[in-house]
């Protein structure tokens, strides 16, 4: 799943380590999400969104979802 | 914090009785080889020295939990640390798709049964061994390709 972490954290100029610090997961987590190689949990997606101001669909791309 | 200062308590706790009771096991197993006259076949030797060793790993293991659990509980910085990598949610999705508690733990208990097993018979040991073996690899390697895909 697409996501806009990579370019929220370089607004904030923060690393990898400092956001998973502040969202309470791993570097590697945060890696994956951001290389769209894992989806995150829905509580995770609230806490990074949460941790940006902004809503999950704002940080969460859901356009390539399939609607069953 | 407390409830994450809790949780290592707990495991601190659980590995401490770990410990002792590997120690128990270690000293049987010492008991085990000065009493045993020397010289016997070469499966019963080889037997005695795997009961011996496997002893010693599972305590010389526990040891080194419990020092590192005691080392983490000094740590307010280290407890969270230790805390976010056991809930990390990544590392649960891969052990679950990996398999990881059936594999790990079919694997412990058919090496448990291979011990039993050596009593009786040195085909059913060596077999049932391999098969613990081959599990406990098939999970690692499992483990290991997750985290390349995930």
């Amino acid at each position: 799943m697409k996501t806009k972490i990579k370019e929220l954290r370089k607004q904030r100029k923060m690393s990898q380590e400092e956001l998973a610090n502040a969202v309470g997961t791993t570097r590697q987590t945060i890696t994956s999400i951001e290389v769209e190689k894992y989806t995150a949990s829905l509580v995770l997606a609230y806490k990074i969104a949460h941790f940006f101001g902004m809503s999950i669909e704002e940080v969460f791309d859901f356009s390539e979802v399939e609607e069953i | 914090m407390d409830k994450m200062r809790q949780e290592v308590e707990n495991k601190l706790k659980y590995w401490g009785r770990m410990c002792a009771l590997f120690a128990i096991l270690m000293s049987t197993n010492c008991w085990n080889l000065t009493r045993t006259t020397r010289g016997g076949d070469n499966f019963t030797d080889f037997f005695e020295g795997f009961q011996f060793g496997i002893a010693l790993a599972f305590l010389l293991c526990a040891i080194f939990k419990v020092a590192r659990y005691r080392k983490i509980l000094k740590d307010e910085e280290a407890i969270r640390a230790y805390y976010i990598k056991e809930h990390d949610e990544r590392s649960m999705a891969i052990w679950n798709k990996s398999g990881g508690t059936v594999l790990y733990t079919c694997g412990v208990l058919i090496i448990g049964a291979a011990v039993v097993a050596g009593y009786f018979n040195p085909v059913v040991f060596l077999t049932l061994l391999a098969c613990g073996l081959f599990l406990l690899l098939v999970k690692q390697g499992l483990c290991l390709y997750y985290c390349k895909t995930m």
